[in-house]
């Protein structure tokens, strides 16, 4: 074996590089292993994020049950739009429930005196 | 739902639509994600680490970061091969310092995968120039040795070693140059040993 001088030249050393990045180059393809493993990661990846959206329909779906599905959400509905109704503008017909309560007309009095009488009592009288 | 099979038809499109389809819950984007994107990043890895069942691991976990990050992916960001072949190369990295610390086998140390044409003396001698730059790889600095690995053994671009090492392009042509520096200077050490001082 002969032992020469090195070059020292970059565009040398490219050269004499050139077949061992040659000889790196090109090595096997992910096995077909490999590959099943990363696409059952993916397929898991999907999964998991599916699941809290899976979750929360399962939650939406119960609440609707318990509330007697469509009939009774409509019920429920049409309850509160009266409610909402008879708290804004009472109709005409309908008694004032404080009159009801009190037994007399809205509006009493605070002071169990007139006004006549406590001018008098100012006055002197 | 349907499960990804890795055998389906490919039609050609862009990662990054691929990617955004693979997040709207396509199996069959990821089925073309790892048929493109896994060589490079098992190439890479092996390279770094010098031991496949290693560098599939990492590869692996790698993709696995890319499934996690596909409903973000934001179309203006960096190429899809670009981030993966970057998080490919942190990964080995750290790899690479963990193994030190627990004084792991050397790249030089770690046995080559078998050849079946190993035979043939042509092949022995690419078996042996690979196996001596692998050695030489791993006595340079980590830095060094991924901007040599990218340019050289996978062929990339300095504009897309840059934006995978998240360095400058003039810092990739520094690396690099000095990489090449040592490793011509280490290889040529071993030439006559390696039976082909004719070069």
């Amino acid at each position: 074996m002969t032992e020469r001088h090195a070059p020292q030249d970059p565009a040398d050393d490219d050269a004499f590089l050139g077949p061992y990045f040659a000889a790196a180059r090109d090595p096997a393809p992910p096995s077909s292993a490999w590959t099943a493993r990363v696409l059952a990661d993916a397929n898991r990846e999907t999964q998991r994020r599916a699941a809290p959206r899976r979750a929360a329909v399962a939650r939406g779906r119960r609440i609707f049950d318990v509330l007697g599905g469509w009939a009774g959400l409509g019920a429920l509905a049409a309850a509160a739009c009266a409610g909402l109704t008879i708290g804004l503008a009472p109709l005409a017909q309908i008694p004032d429930p404080l009159e009801i309560w009190i037994g007399a007309a809205a509006g009493y009095d605070l002071l169990p005196v007139t006004g006549d009488e406590i001018l008098l009592a100012l006055d002197g009288g | 739902m349907r499960m990804i099979r890795p055998s389906e038809p490919l039609a050609p499109r862009d990662d990054a639509d691929l990617l955004a389809l693979y997040a709207r819950g396509d199996p069959d984007a990821a089925a073309q994600l790892a048929q493109r994107l896994g060589p490079p990043a098992v190439a890479l890895a092996t390279r770094m680490l010098g031991d496949r069942a290693e560098a599939e691991d990492v590869a692996q976990e790698a993709m696995l970061r890319l499934w996690r990050l596909a409903p973000d992916w934001q179309t203006g960001d960096a190429r899809v091969s670009t981030w993966l072949l970057r998080v490919v190369s942190n990964l080995c990295i750290d790899h690479l310092r963990r193994r030190k610390r627990r004084g792991g086998p050397a790249l030089d140390q770690v046995p080559e995968p078998p050849d079946p044409a190993q035979g043939a003396p042509e092949r022995m001698q690419e078996r042996s120039r690979a196996e001596a730059l692998r050695a030489a790889l791993d006595d340079l600095p980590d830095r060094q040795r991924q901007a040599v690995v990218l340019r050289h053994i996978e062929g990339l671009g300095n504009a897309e070693i840059a934006a995978i090492m998240d360095i400058g392009t003039e810092a990739v042509e520094s690396l690099t140059a000095r990489g090449k520096k040592q490793l011509a200077q280490a290889l040529r050490g071993r030439r006559a040993e390696l039976g082909y001082d004719d070069d």
